[in-house]
């Protein structure tokens, strides 16, 4: 009976070292996507191939689907290597990006060769859906091209390595710079999902990528070239270098965050209520089991903080598999799933305890699938004013007991500031103490406003109406709306400190990647990481195959 | 110009933030422009203006006057704030009406954010409003959906603002109206091609709203994301 699913609460999941431990799973953006191309039957086409023997020029790649079409187009350009940064504040790059409603003509392409290299200085029309740019990977994109160019398939351990030829930067869409908002493509079935317009622009440009690459080897060669072999391609997917910009929406956007964790916990939920393990079940587990532990064994990071979770979650691998080796298995117990699951958690890493719900997620596609269709949220929270000053007060003190917990008189706990930069309104993590702009701080001190009302409200008559105290106190109307809307969104709010000295926003970028579907997190500081998007996905003309939906941690394929 | 209508919401609540508005503020009336210009309102104009009048202390917040239950600026002479007054309005229909609010500067910003707030509960909102040279508004609102009664007009703001009356009351099944075809297709046009503008509108409103922006120092961008990073890995 699924009404008696028992979640997680939010005070555990909610926390931001449990979100920085996240992964992706099968209900993740990504995977919505190639299940939805790998259902429809969609084609992709090279329709436009205008590069020169460096890579420079135009491309462009539709995407046919049962009822329309989307198309990429790509301008490759040169780039002098001192201009080539990961960074908002970048102002040149190695390749743009757009994704068109429709097939573009001559005249929009044009339009945009103008547009799309100019990035945010640039203005787009209602007809394109999403903007986007990408720098080669100056370690494997020439290493891969030489090597064809010389005949022979680029060194596995060297694509491992970075498991990627271009990183994109940002991703813009829903009516940034012009481009067509959210609201024309919400209807759409196949764009209805979260950020799946943006995901379908990266699918494309890996498509871009990996043509360009073959390209210019070709270009290159004296006639030895030799295309990438098949399955070092699929191992290839797209870098994003990720910074403080994904934060933010996090926390403005807290009934969407909520539908996303709580279609997740869902998904656990279900999995752990199965009473009996079936074998194929078991079998399949042993399987995905052994590919997760060669995944993470490929997973090479240089930061200390994530190189020792990587460790530990290789070692819970190594645990559950012993656990379910041994004759009293908890897999051979009623709710096998759920056994396994309380003893991971009992005995193992966080980030272990999250590689496990993202594998037990993945065995059942038949109970959890279907929530894909859950994640969005139009709804839109006004303030309920017909509720008294009492109840908005025990609302608080009982939905938010985490944030009326924190001592705001100790200085670290306010040591950070959240603020957009004038420098192309790059989002920044500033120090209080010494960083000039706290007078301009972004209002994403959940835990502070909403104490700071609460303590107002202890003083405040509680005859006084809600209408009227916020008629007196407008500056705690965004905190009343969200508590208000939290009643009910109860995954919607993060549970901890997110200006405390100790707050790592690098947690933040994870969890919203892990949604996205993303892999090889790779943090290069607290404030940004580096991840691998579509590793493993398959290629255009792979999405027919039965086994299109298997790609889920990645492995490096056998040198051969 | 033209831009698109999560432009005119994020420009107009980042503006309006820069002049000083709350933020719980300013997010309502970043959608109320929204929803004014995909319904064929000048809407960042409307909130531009109102902005300003903010800005220049032209208008100001509202309180509960102390000789009648409406509500009024809080400094005599000046004109009531639809900023601070639409939020303030929609709270106390829910437990009032009607609810009236004198020397209001701009109408149709309270008409859109009523609009807004009305798409969930299922309620009737009737707008009525006597601008001071005596031009009226009148406009119904239900569940998202707004129309206007009478001449379409632009702009109601006059030196003494609009007397304003909203009344809440129960949908019942005759009174139930839908979106005309026209109506439909203004709002489609709006949301597949964007809307337009006046750019120099648009400007002054980035210009209010790089006031919530820290300016550039060597010490933050070295403090950035990737902070120093050529990537040529």
């Amino acid at each position: 009976m699924r009404s008696s699913l028992i979640l997680r609460p939010s005070e555990q999941v909610m926390r931001l070292e449990r979100m920085g431990s996240a992964f992706q799973t099968r209900i993740s953006f990504m995977r919505s996507l190639v299940r939805r191309m790998h259902r429809e039957a969609w084609t992709i086409e090279q329709t436009r191939f205008e590069l020169d023997g460096n890579g420079f020029g135009v491309a462009v790649y539709s995407a046919c689907g049962p009822e329309r079409s989307y198309s990429l187009v790509a301008f490759a350009n040169p780039l002098d290597d001192d201009q080539r940064t990961d960074r908002v504040i970048a102002e040149a790059w190695d390749a743009s990006f757009v994704l068109y409603d429709g097939v573009p003509s001559d005249e929009d392409i044009a339009r945009l060769k103008l547009r799309a290299p100019r990035q945010e200085a640039g203005r787009f029309e209602g007809s394109e859906l999403v903007l986007s740019r990408a720098n080669r990977s100056m370690r494997l994109f020439d290493y891969v091209c030489t090597s064809l160019a010389a005949g022979v398939q680029p060194d596995i351990t060297r694509l491992t390595e970075v498991g990627y030829l271009m990183r994109t930067t940002a991703v813009y869409g829903n009516g940034k710079f012009g481009v067509g908002d959210r609201a024309k493509i919400a209807g759409r079935p196949e764009l209805a999902g979260p950020f799946q317009a943006e995901l379908l622009t990266v699918y494309l440009i890996r498509c871009f990528t990996l043509d360009q690459v073959e390209h210019v080897a070709k270009a290159k060669s004296s006639g030895q070239f030799v295309p990438l072999e098949r399955s070092r391609k699929r191992f290839l997917g797209i870098g994003n270098a990720t910074g403080l910009g994904m934060a933010p929406f996090l926390i403005t956007h807290p009934e969407l965050i909520h539908r996303w964790a709580h279609a997740r916990e869902n998904a656990l939920a279900r999995v752990r209520q199965v009473i009996d393990a079936a074998p194929e079940k078991i079998d399949r587990f042993q399987v995905l089991l052994t590919r997760a532990r060669k995944h993470l064994d490929e997973w090479q990071v240089e930061d200390s903080r994530q190189w020792a979770s990587i460790l530990e979650t290789r070692s819970g691998v190594a645990r559950i598999r012993e656990w379910i080796s041994v004759e009293d298995s908890p897999l051979a117990e009623k709710r096998p799933w759920d056994r396994l699951y309380q003893m991971a958690e009992a005995r193992l890493s966080v980030e272990s305890q999250e590689f496990l719900v993202s594998l037990l997620i993945e065995l059942y596609p038949e109970l959890v699938d279907e929530l894909e269709t859950t994640l969005s949220s139009a709804r839109r929270s006004s303030i309920d004013a017909s509720q008294s000053m009492h109840e908005l007060r025990s609302t608080i003190e009982t939905n938010y007991r985490w944030a009326l917990e924190i001592d705001f008189e100790r200085p670290g706990s306010q040591q950070h500031f959240w603020y957009t930069s004038a420098n192309k309104l790059e989002p920044r993590f500033g120090d209080r103490y010494s960083e000039a702009g706290a007078d301009r701080e972004m209002p994403l001190a959940i835990a502070r406003d909403v104490q700071q009302l609460y303590r107002q409200l202890t003083v405040t008559d509680d005859a006084v109406s809600l209408a009227q105290y916020l008629l007196s106190n407008p500056q705690h109307r965004h905190v009343v709306r969200r508590i208000q809307a939290n009643a009910i969104d109860t995954y919607g709010e993060i549970q901890d400190n997110l200006i405390d000295e100790d707050c790592l926003p690098l947690h933040l970028l994870r969890y919203k990647l892990a949604f996205f579907g993303a892999s090889k997190f790779d943090p290069k500081s607290s404030l940004w990481t580096r991840i691998t998007l579509f590793q493993g996905a398959p290629l255009p003309d792979e999405l027919h195959r039965e086994d299109a939906d298997d790609w889920c941690f990645p492995v490096a394929p056998t040198a051969h | 110009m033209h831009v698109s209508n999560a432009e005119i919401e994020t420009l107009t609540c980042k503006a309006a933030v820069g002049v000083g508005l709350p933020v719980g503020l300013a997010e309502e009336a970043g959608a109320a422009a929204a929803w004014l210009s995909a319904a064929g309102f000048a809407g960042a104009e409307i909130a531009y203006r109102a902005i300003e009048n903010l800005r220049k202390g032209k208008a100001r917040p509202v309180i509960v006057s102390s000789h009648s239950e409406s509500l009024c600026p809080d400094t005599k002479g000046k004109l009531a704030s639809v900023m601070y007054a639409a939020p303030s309005i929609f709270d106390f229909l829910q437990t009032t009406s009607p609810v009236t609010v004198v020397r209001l500067d701009e109408p149709l910003l309270l008409f859109g954010h009523l609009v807004c707030s009305s798409s969930i509960p299922a309620v009737e909102l009737v707008l009525h409003s006597v601008g001071s040279t005596g031009e009226v508004l009148q406009g119904v609102i239900q569940r998202g959906h707004g129309r206007l009664e009478g001449p379409p007009l632009s702009n109601q703001e006059a030196k003494n603002g609009s007397e304003v009356s909203v009344t809440m009351v129960g949908i019942s099944e005759d009174r139930n109206f839908k979106p005309t075809k026209k109506e439909i297709d203004v709002r489609r046009v709006a949301i597949q091609r964007g809307v337009a503008v006046n750019e120099a509108i648009w400007t002054e409103l980035k210009r209010l709203a790089a006031q919530t922006l820290v300016p550039e120092s060597v010490e933050s961008k070295q403090r950035g994301a990737g902070a120093g990073l050529i990537d040529n890995d």
